[in-house]
């Protein structure tokens, strides 16, 4: 790539970084937000109320940082699947790993569990309901794609199901309202502990997918192609499968649903820079972490009460992917 | 001659019948009452009621203090599944949920029941099985619940259609709730303004929503001397930690999912630690009894006791939360708290 | 490995789908510098011989020995390493560019998480000259002819550098011009040195080059030797069941004859 290009791609997201640090319904002054930034490098005169201190850097900064590093990692996720899937339409939640999550956040609010728990049991959830996805697809030591899609199909269902039924007992007053909020999706779960602990999953998942970038290449030209290149395309496919499902858990069960993110980015990277996945990977990184950052900023300040980041995401991936597929006709050249 | 005098006879039977019909339809039957509930509806209950269903969760504890409670035929999973409610009256146990959380009702369990009349919450709109059930001709008695004084109105029409005694109590009762109601605001109407704290109510813990305007949690919010410091309409609704900084309330009270571990999780939490209510260590876990005492339960009679003395602790120095709980309960639910019960519902822990 | 010792060889080499045999006991040996056209008709289980001398089925009973080796012990890496392997069927999804898929022969060269080296993409860009078709190497390959996307796919498995080569019906798909560059470039490569295995259900095509056919048989067994002494009026009837003449005409340029075969005299 271009080094004009690489620069553009990491100072994008970062001044969008900076700039959503002083934007918000609480009024912060971008030169308020530098001084207390630089102050936690090195030790200045703080002239600022502790209040505003928490805002910025327990509250705003947390919360950019996960929303870049959420739309980041389901952005690669997509591309990552979508090579593996030889289908330009899968998204992550293709093997269920959304709605086993959705399900264990849903226990966790019936059960009154506060928002730390809930992450954890969501996590955990996600990556049982994958594990189960792979397992029933498994014939004959091997895992074919279409297995993999319908076990998906089937464990999300089963999931979903599950999740109805809670949403069935939980009170109309306050658990059920709070579940129909959590399912919308909503970074308001930010913090610094939160986000220690779904970072380490989504970095681990991220770097996992840069390493085999250059697999997933050969292996979208098909299994047999593949391994006649002498790729282990079985432990590849379960590798990519554990990074994007790291990567997928560990994003819903901090912030909820957001679609389109893990659909739609990796179309607009290959728009931009082709299929090829050595390029292709870094930029739905770049992408999906300014777009997600750019909704937040959005979903948080444009009214009082949250605006839920699925319903923006999707307001605007609907159309976007719409005249997509009227552009290209169908035929993703 | 025998021709006329047949036609003659079948008109005379022909008019007693029309007659009969005529009187029957304009005499008042002496075995039913009628009563206009909330939605505006003219109903017909029996005389004498003896089986009540109670598809409102709060409602049931309502019931329960008016002594009505062995009438109860049919409830709610959630209602009976309330700690303090099977200790005080283990009978609900037994009693079949004949509906789910959301109201909805599983028809044949419910007319099983037999039940002379339902008691149902109405917030404006009928719930989609009053068609189902009206075609049992099974009465429904819709009640109001969006305010304070809409429970008041509610707690005397549940008395009412239970019987004489249950209406007794209810009078007995709603005169204490005024009592109490009258005990706090003659303090706490003289607040200034600046003295009146900014209350934030939580209604969940895992996903951060709050009680706003316009609902029974406002209400006593502002009776016990305080102003709601959520800026929205309705129950549990969502909201951004940066808007609660923005609101930076003076009190946190820990509401409807209340417990220990939810109200240390906000005093570990490092984003709300700047919060004034936080910096002063004015974070309340809300009573719980045989429902929660925030929302429509019977015990909102003592619930702007007890939030007026955590507001105002100087002004209602003298005010003896745990002795009026004690009284309540003996009174009303015929049970002698002990000391550690009383803890227990104080910090709205299970029995 | 002394001159005309087999590169590859297989002995008593047999495969079942399910109770159904569909060889045995094939011996078979692959000479350095020739090209071998395995011939049958549609589903006499010729593709799935040269599957399983490639290593992408396993044999039910027998070996396919590789120099020293046994082909199904190695690894996929090793093994990619030193047998290249065209695929009758390939459907396209994403546009890379010609060079792109090229480079992906050099694969079994470069670690798990190892990226093309410059000297990767040298490779890649002198099969392409071999091929001819260096012209084509930024183009989308999903937008070339069928043809000259088998020629990428070529290049390819000549940038994985094997040992040997595998072409399983490479021109089922092709009309005449495609064929006709497809297998003159086989021809090419064939010169080159490195042994090549073709499967055909097309007996013409093995006249097109110097070398032994194998004709396969319905009961599973291999008839080997010269293309004119395998391949006769009564062989072909047999294992067509239709009546196919074998003809001799003079070459239109050169001296010599040509042989052809058709059904339809």
């Amino acid at each position: 790539m271009r080094r004009s290009v690489v620069v553009a791609m990491i100072a994008a997201p970062l001044a969008l970084l900076y700039a959503s640090l002083f934007v918000g319904r609480f009024t912060v002054a971008p030169a308020e937000v530098a001084r207390i930034l630089w102050s936690n490098v090195y030790p200045i005169a703080h002239d600022w109320p502790a209040s505003v201190e928490t805002i910025v850097m327990q509250i705003r900064l947390p919360r950019a940082v996960l929303a870049m590093f959420v739309g980041a990692g389901l952005a690669a996720s997509g591309s990552a699947y979508q090579g593996m899937f030889r289908n330009p339409l899968v998204s992550p939640d293709i093997l269920g790993v959304t709605a086993a999550s959705a399900f264990g956040a849903a226990v966790a609010l019936l059960l009154s569990r506060n928002a730390l728990e809930l992450q954890v049991v969501a996590f955990t959830f996600g990556l049982a309901g994958v594990f189960f996805t792979y397992l029933l697809a498994r014939v004959y030591r091997a895992t074919p794609v279409l297995m993999l899609v319908l076990s998906g199909v089937i464990v999300a269902a089963f999931f979903s199901a599950l999740l109805s039924g809670a949403k069935y007992v939980a009170d109309p007053e306050s658990k059920l309202p709070a579940i129909t909020y959590w399912l919308l999706g909503s970074l308001n779960a930010a913090s610094t502990r939160s986000l220690a602990m779904a970072l380490p999953p989504i970095i681990a998942g991220s770097a996992g997918l840069m390493f085999l970038r250059w697999q997933l290449n050969v292996l979208a030209m098909g299994d047999d192609e593949a391994r006649s290149l002498g790729v282990r395309t079985e432990a590849l496919k379960a590798g990519v499968i554990v990074c994007t499902t790291l990567i997928t858990a560990a994003s819903v069960s901090v912030c909820g649903i957001v679609g389109w993110v893990g659909l739609v980015i990796p179309h607009l990277g290959r728009m931009l820079v082709g299929p090829d996945h050595r390029a292709l990977l870094p930029m739905s990184f770049c992408i999906g972490a300014t777009y997600l950052l750019f909704i937040d900023d959005v979903a948080r300040t444009a009214t009082v009460g949250e605006i839920p980041l699925g319903i923006l995401t999707a307001l605007i991936g609907a159309p976007f992917f719409a005249y997509l597929l009227r552009k290209t006709r169908g035929t993703w050249q | 001659m025998n021709r006329r005098k047949s036609l003659i006879g079948v008109a005379c039977l022909w008019g007693i019948g029309i007659l009969a019909a005529g009187t029957r339809t304009h005499a008042a039957d002496p075995d039913t009452r009628q009563l206009t509930d909330a939605a505006g509806r003219l109903v017909t209950i029996p005389a004498g009621v003896t089986r009540v269903a109670d598809p409102w969760h709060a409602n049931n504890s309502v019931v329960l203090m008016l002594g009505g409670a062995d009438k109860i035929v049919a409830t709610t999973a959630q209602a009976q599944n309330q700690p303090w409610f099977r200790r005080l009256y283990p009978r609900i146990k037994q009693v079949p949920a004949a509906f789910n959380a959301a109201g909805e009702v599983n028809i044949e369990a419910l007319i099983g029941a037999r039940p002379d009349v339902i008691l149902m919450a109405y917030d404006g709109t009928l719930p989609l099985w009053t068609g189902a059930v009206s075609a049992y001709r099974v009465p429904i008695v819709m009640m109001p619940n969006r305010s304070l004084a809409e429970l008041k109105t509610t707690v005397h029409m549940t008395g009412e259609v239970l019987g004489e005694s249950e209406s007794r109590v209810a009078a007995e009762y709603l005169r204490y709730f005024d009592d109490n109601i009258r005990r706090v605001t003659s303090v706490t109407s003289k607040l200034k303004s600046l003295e009146r704290p900014k209350v934030l109510h939580t209604a969940s813990a895992g996903v951060l929503t709050v009680d706003g305007r316009q609902s029974v949690i406002d209400d006593w919010i502002t009776i016990a001397g305080g102003i709601n410091a959520a800026d929205v309409v309705g129950l549990a609704r969502p909201v951004t930690m940066e808007q609660v900084a923005a609101w930076n309330p003076d009190v946190i009270i820990v509401g409807t999912a209340p417990n220990q571990q939810n109200r240390q999780a906000i005093l570990d939490d490092p984003r709300w630690r700047q919060i004034k209510a936080v910096k002063d260590g004015r974070v309340f876990v809300n009573p719980s009894g045989v429902y929660l005492w925030d929302r429509h339960s019977a015990e909102a009679a003592l619930q702007v006791l007890w939030a007026a003395k955590t507001l105002h602790p100087a002004e209602f120095a003298d005010l003896d939360v745990g002795k009026e709980t004690r009284n309540f309960y003996e009174k009303y639910f015929h049970y002698a708290l002990s000391d550690d019960e009383l803890n227990s519902i104080l910090h709205a822990a299970p029995p | 490995m002394a001159v005309g010792e087999p590169l590859i060889e297989v002995r008593g080499a047999a495969f079942k789908y399910g109770e159904r045999t569909v060889f045995a006991s094939i011996d078979l040996d692959i000479f350095t510098g020739e090209v071998l056209t395995i011939l049958g008709p549609n589903g006499c289980g010729k593709s799935t011989l040269l599957r399983c001398i490639g290593g992408a089925l396993r044999l039910a009973e027998g070996t396919v020995r590789m120099g020293n080796d046994d082909l199904s012990t190695l690894d996929p890496g090793a093994r990619a390493r030193r047998i290249g392997f065209l695929f009758q069927d390939h459907t396209p999804t994403f546009p890379f560019t010609v060079l792109d898929v090229t480079v992906m022969g050099r694969t079994p060269h470069m670690s798990i998480f190892g990226m093309p080296s410059p000297r990767d993409t040298a490779l890649a860009e002198e099969a392409l000259d071999t091929v001819g078709i260096r012209h084509l190497k930024n183009r989308p390959y999903t937008e070339l002819s069928g043809g000259e996307r088998q020629l990428v796919l070529l290049s390819r498995t000549l940038a994985q550098q094997p040992d040997a080569i595998l072409l399983d019906e490479p021109t089922s798909h092709l009309d005449m011009r495609n064929q006709v560059l497809c297998l003159k470039t086989i021809g090419a490569l064939a010169a080159l040195g490195r042994p090549m295995i073709m499967t055909t259900h097309d007996p013409n095509h093995a006249f097109l080059y110097p070398g032994r056919v194998a004709l396969m048989k319905p009961d599973g067994s291999l008839l080997t030797g010269p293309a004119s002494d395998v391949i006769t009026n009564a062989t072909l009837s047999m294992i067509y069941g239709t009546d196919i003449g074998v003809f001799s005409v003079a070459r239109r340029a050169g001296p010599g004859e040509f042989k052809f075969c058709s059904p339809w005299q």
